[in-house]
């Protein structure tokens, strides 16, 4: 019987050795998604690409399980959207016909401040990490491999100006912070050191001004965001000045307002050199104040705090003139690029940052940081690194000189292959296509772009610059990570955002809309729709323009995601005239028509322009206008029409959306006479 | 009455029957003078006591049968419809418990270690069931019994000051027997710790483990048992539960229910037996099965906006073969083995006491949510002491939409105990545990994939001085373990966790652990 008995005990104890064994084998064996092939993206050109804004928590939730701390009634709250929604909605974006992705960013944020949360993405807590929200990296790995799948690219919203509400300057030496110090009067600096008659010689005229223009509004400091003082934010009592203020990191777990953690081992950064927890990353010189008084402000003090104060809402500035700063954010972001597979960033608050319009020559931050991502590109074997920012300023020379590239002591370095074209936003989208300006603007804001050097009264009144405003040679070749061709080439047009009410909100209309786009497709440079112009979304100022996509527009009826109204076909339909017509993605700008008066005439709104291309020419009229205009001057003004570069006889068939291919012939000496809708387009080709 | 008893008695008995039967040895003496005969002496009539002798033993035999079984729930429906004794009637206090005292040598207090579900028990939290039953015998003969298990977690006042231990109802129900010897039917109403039989260094019952409200029946006749049960629960965690207030109709507010889901839960189970008598191979194959229901609901999210909740689904398909017995009942050995497996989808493929995770885009967990185990308990014990073993490998798969997930994959642990009996109750051995995971994702912590593994070894010394068994108790234990991390293991830990400093965890303690008369251990 024990015999028998340890008979059975040992098969069953081979049984387990088995099991066990099989168990071994069942290791993970998983694999990095770092470690998963890149694409290419050889022989690409990004005037082909049209950009599609998605504001990753709006979009689609397509995964409930990361939907913690979700309130999707309330604007402000995280709704739910997650990258898994993206990859669910991807046959809905290529029928739209967008080619480029611009997600918001992906990194792990605080979770919220005063009832906000950070659903949109850019209050970083850690840059290494992915948000939670939105999935993980083997979820954004398979987002950028699905639309990969699909010929389309990623951009990467990259956020390296700031971090999220982190720490709180202990002005009072409280240990808490404070949302009401009282000042006794003025502020800290105007009372100690404006007023003081010991000390005044120390105030700048500016800070004069702003010490006068303050008064009631100083009686409140705030110690989470507390106004710019240049000499750094003081320690203070009703004593007098304690020195620097001392930076209190906050530790909130339950809301993720906790020091960033040390970098993970294989991050390779040493334990010896700071990080992100360290005070002296920052500038902690207290938020921008200037932007609601600035004309009243010396250009010096207004971009002194651009590109050190802290952004509104707490938002703590970091000192990117730091080198240890600076490689740790670049390293950082080298590492997106290897582990999601992205195809370009889209940098945030770029202007806030260096200043290369006074200083072309000083590499400091941006000339390393997009030097480093094209390399970063090029050693993974991707090519055409796009790399864009935002710098949110309607002064042309401003965005543009982030365009440029410089010279110093190590040799040439580059900056930006395109910002977005604020100028343009301002000067064309809102004040000719909404508001009715003459479309002499459209011509001179290019002839600035480009250096055409316009001298004529209209732009030179209107303070055009001569130009070129913006770069005209490429920073790097394909191959080496960059894009191969001049900033000006490829603005990224738009015609709002995240950040601006959506174009219907104000003064809206669905004419001006249909004009804006109708231009947005044929103009030169690359084409940037945020997400739901396509369904006729019309909220106002953030958080009323992040709408849930997933909800459809109750006010015209359009369900989720809905392919079939008007909206969506006109987009769909101007993309896929772009796709087809290679003079309306490369070709050269040639203006053949505009005018400089505003009000009705027989040219009122019209906008006429070539596209030239190798092997494809396209004549875009436009008209911005609410009446039907023509392409002609008035009759009391010599009534001559619009001279194109098509030989006389050519025929020319309007290939716009809704046109019914209506045909015009081409007069002598090149003569087109056209007449083009209210707020509509002709856009004729042979 | 403890089925002690009876070898005492035996004993006894056959003491007695040895001397009655043994004859004196006749003196070796030489020649001498004619010694007078003696009288005859009258040989006393020994066949009563004989006859009572075989009585005896036949019920031994019978109580035996039970003793010898694999170690289990005495009412979970693997022995069933035996005609208890009288001695089942009235009042019977058991209790299940153990305690820890120790330090982990860093002046703290030691924690168990656990990377995959189930980890090795060597050091575990202390943990404590009272149970109390009444038995009424009904003129039928039917026996009521009522049962009630308190159960306390280890909030120790000695430990932490504060009168805080809170019990819990672990059994609290009614049951009426039928029927005689073997054959017989169980029914039966309450709440109720409903399992099968487990791996003991695992704390864990791989095969059918209800823990609800419900009711059962177990009927057995002959070789076959057959057992249903079905039970609810409805855990207070937003998943099922929700209260929320209103307004009242006059004044102030009151508190409504704005979710309440019981999860149904239902099993069914047919066991075969093979007999053999407790000094051969006794066997039985079990088969098993669950089903389980989630209604829909709706609840509230903090904005007040609603929620849908859809109706989900689980199911379980197990079988268990067990071997027992080969061993002279006189012996007091109890030698096991349990092989199991189990496959499960859905809702059952989660522990029920705690809220599923990882839901289908549609919040379901039916049917993409898995979880198949194999399990193997055993313990042999002889002369020279007693080894208990066990293992099991799992892997889970939530219905999340993620392939690569940290949640899934497989895992497994295997543990043994080896004890020598060196002197009376006392017994050296040493545990041999060692846990691994095989995660499908990447470790939150460091965004490296990483397998958490940690293998330990625990020498002991154990004072049980009830038997050689490994399951005889009370036990007393002294105890070292060290247990080594793997680098994965220690990426479980948050990142400000103290702990991430420490991959060799070391523990030096006391034990007691103890079951009588207990619904949870035999």
């Amino acid at each position: 019987m024990e015999r028998t008995a340890k008979l059975v005990f040992s098969s069953l104890a081979s049984l387990a050795s088995v099991a066990l064994v099989a168990g071994c084998g069942a290791a993970s064996g998983v694999d990095h998604p770092s470690e998963q092939p890149h694409e290419t993206n050889a022989g690409d050109d990004w005037r082909d690409e049209v950009i599609y804004q998605i504001m990753v928590d709006r979009f689609s939730n397509g995964d409930p399980n990361n939907d913690f701390n979700v309130a999707p009634s309330i604007p402000g709250r995280y709704h739910g959207g997650d990258w898994q929604g993206i990859i669910d909605q991807l046959d809905y974006l290529e029928e739209l016909g967008v080619t480029a992705l611009w997600i918001s960013p992906v990194v792990k944020n605080t979770e919220e401040d005063a009832g906000f949360a950070s659903y949109h993405g850019y209050w970083t807590q850690d840059f290494l990490r992915p948000n939670p929200h939105f999935g993980d990296l083997y979820k954004l790995r398979e987002l950028t491999n699905a639309a990969h799948a699909r010929g389309m690219k990623v951009i990467l919203d990259v956020v390296t100006n700031h971090v999220g509400q982190l720490f709180f300057y202990d002005i009072n030496g409280n240990g808490q912070p404070d949302d009401w110090l009282s000042g006794g009067g003025l502020s800290h600096t105007c009372v100690q050191i404006c007023f003081n008659p010991g000390r005044a010689s120390e105030c700048t005229a500016d800070e004069l001004v702003y010490c006068n223009q303050g008064k009631d509004y100083l009686e409140r400091i705030i110690e989470w965001d507390p106004e710019y003082d240049p000499r750094g934010v003081q320690g203070w009592t009703s004593l007098g000045f304690s020195g620097p203020a001392t930076v209190r990191f906050t530790d909130w777990p339950h809301i993720n307002r906790v020091p960033p953690p040390r970098p993970p081992e294989w991050f390779g950064w040493p334990d010896d050199k700071p990080w992100f927890d360290d005070p002296s990353w920052y500038n902690r010189k207290g938020r921008v104040y200037v932007w609601w008084h600035e004309s009243d402000y010396s250009r010096e003090f207004v971009r002194d705090q651009e590109t050190t104060g802290d952004f509104p809402g707490g938002l703590k500035d970091l000192n990117t003139s730091n080198p240890d700063v600076a490689e740790a954010l670049t390293r950082s972001f080298e590492y997106w690029i290897e582990v999601a597979d992205f195809d370009g960033f889209r940098i945030d608050t770029v202007k806030h940052i260096d200043r290369p319009e006074v200083q072309p020559n000083l590499r400091g931050f941006w000339g390393l940081f997009t030097d480093r991502m094209r390399a970063k590109a090029a050693s993974l074997g991707k090519q055409n690194f796009f790399i864009f920012g935002e710098a949110f300023d309607g002064n042309d020379e401003l965005i543009g000189a982030y365009t440029k590239g410089g010279v110093d002591a190590e040799g040439a370095f580059g900056r930006f292959d395109s910002v977005f074209y604020f100028s343009q936003k301002y000067r064309v989208i809102d004040n000719v296509f909404k508001l009715g300006a003459p479309t002499k603007n459209i011509e001179c804001l290019y002839n600035s772009r480009v250096g055409r050097n316009p001298t004529d009264a209209f732009c030179q009144n209107n303070g055009y610059p001569a130009g070129p405003t913006h770069g005209v040679t490429p920073h790097a070749t394909s191959e080496a990570g960059g894009i191969g061709l001049a900033p000006s080439q490829v603005l990224v047009n738009f015609l709002d955002n995240h950040d601006l009410p959506r174009f219907l909100f104000e003064n809206p209309s669905e004419g001006s809309l249909r004009a804006g786009l109708f231009y947005l497709m044929t103009w030169d440079g690359i084409p940037c729709v945020y997400y739901g112009t396509e369904q006729g979304f019309a909220g106002g100022v953030d958080p009323a323009n992040r709408e849930d996509m997933w909800r459809g527009n109750p006010a015209l009826g359009y369900p989720a995601f809905d392919t079939t109204n008007p909206h969506f076909a006109l987009v769909r339909d101007l993309i896929a005239l772009r796709k087809a017509r290679s003079a309306l993605r490369r070709g050269t700008v040639e203006v053949k028509w505009s005018t400089e008066q505003p009000g009705a005439r027989r040219d009122a709104g019209i906008f006429a322009f070539e596209r030239v291309a190798d092997d494809d020419k396209v004549l875009v009229v436009l008209n911005a206008s609410e009446q039907d205009s023509e392409a002609c001057a008035p009759v009391a003004d010599g009534g001559a029409c619009l001279i194109s570069t098509f030989a006389p006889g050519t025929v020319l068939r309007d290939l716009a959306p809704g046109s019914d291919d209506e045909t015009f012939t081409v007069g002598a000496g090149g003569a087109v006479t056209v007449r083009v809708p209210a707020q509509s387009a002709r856009i004729l080709a042979p | 009455m403890s089925v002690r008893h009876p070898f005492v008695a035996l004993s006894l008995v056959a003491a007695m029957a040895a001397s009655a039967s043994a004859q004196p040895d006749a003196p070796d003496e030489g020649p001498s003078d004619p010694v007078p005969v003696p009288e005859p002496v009258p040989v006393p009539d020994l066949s009563a006591v004989e006859a009572e002798i075989a009585a005896l033993k036949s019920r031994i035999a019978t109580l035996e049968s039970i003793e010898t079984q694999p170690p289990a729930l005495v009412d979970a429906g693997t022995t069933a419809g035996v005609v208890v004794p009288d001695e089942a009637t009235g009042f019977r206090f058991g209790s299940y418990g153990r305690i820890l005292a120790g330090t982990d040598l860093r002046g703290g207090r030691p924690e168990p270690i656990a990377v995959v579900a189930r980890g090795p028990r060597v050091v575990e939290k202390s943990y404590l069931e009272l149970d109390f039953a009444y038995g009424l015998r009904a003129k039928t003969g039917a026996l009521l019994r009522t049962v009630v298990t308190l159960a306390f977690g280890d909030r120790i006042f000695h430990e932490t000051g504060e009168f805080d231990a809170q019990p819990a109802l672990r059994n609290f129900f009614a049951e009426a027997s039928f029927g005689s010897g073997q054959d017989g039917t169980r029914l039966w109403v309450g709440s109720r710790m409903y399992r099968g039989d487990d791996l003991y260094l695992f704390d864990y019952w791989p095969l059918d483990d209800q823990n609800t409200v419900g009711a059962g029946a177990i009927t057995r006749k002959g070789a076959v048992e057959v057992a249903a049960h079905a039970g609810v629960n409805r855990l207070l965690d937003d998943y099922q539960f929700q209260e929320r207030d209103v307004a009242d109709p006059e004044l102030g507010a009151t508190t409504v229910t704005q979710l309440d889901r019981q999860r149904m839960v239902g099993s069914a189970s047919a066991t075969y037996y093979v007999d053999a008598g407790p000094s051969d191979l006794n066997a039985k194959v079990k088969l098993h099965a669950e089903l389980q229901g989630l209604p829909s609901g709706t609840r509230l999210r903090d904005d007040a906006t609603p929620e849908a909740l859809p109706r989900d689904w689980g199911t379980t398909l197990g079988a268990q073969v067990g071997v027992w017995g080969m061993a002279p009942e006189s012996d007091g050995y109890r030698r096991h083995a349990n092989l199991f497996a189990r496959w499960s989808r859905g809702l059952a493929a989660f522990d029920e006491l705690a809220p599923p995770f990882g839901f289908d885009t549609t919040l379901r967990t039916y049917p993409r949510a898995s979880e198949l185990v194999f399990g193997l308990g055993a313990n042999w014990d002889d002369r020279w002491g007693h080894v208990l073993f066990a293992a099991y490998g799992r892997r889970f798969v939530d219905a999340d939409p993620n392939v690569r997930d940290i949640d899934d994959g497989w895992e497994y642990a295997v543990d043994v105990r080896p004890m020598a009996h060196v002197h009376e109750g006392l017994f050296v051995g040493v545990d041999l545990a060692y846990q691994a995971r095989f995660p499908r994702g990447l470790m939150p912590s460091t965004q490296v994939a990483a397998d958490p593994a940690v293998v330990s070894f625990a020498p002991m010394l154990a004072f049980s001085p009830m038997g050689r068994s490994g399951y005889d108790r009370p036990q007393l234990r002294l105890v070292y373990r060290v247990a080594k991390l793997s680098d994965g293991a220690l990426a479980l830990y948050a990142e400000d966790d103290p702990r991430r400093a420490h991959p060799t965890v070391h523990y030096l303690g006391a034990q007691a652990e103890w079951w009588f008369n207990s619904n949870s251990y035999r």
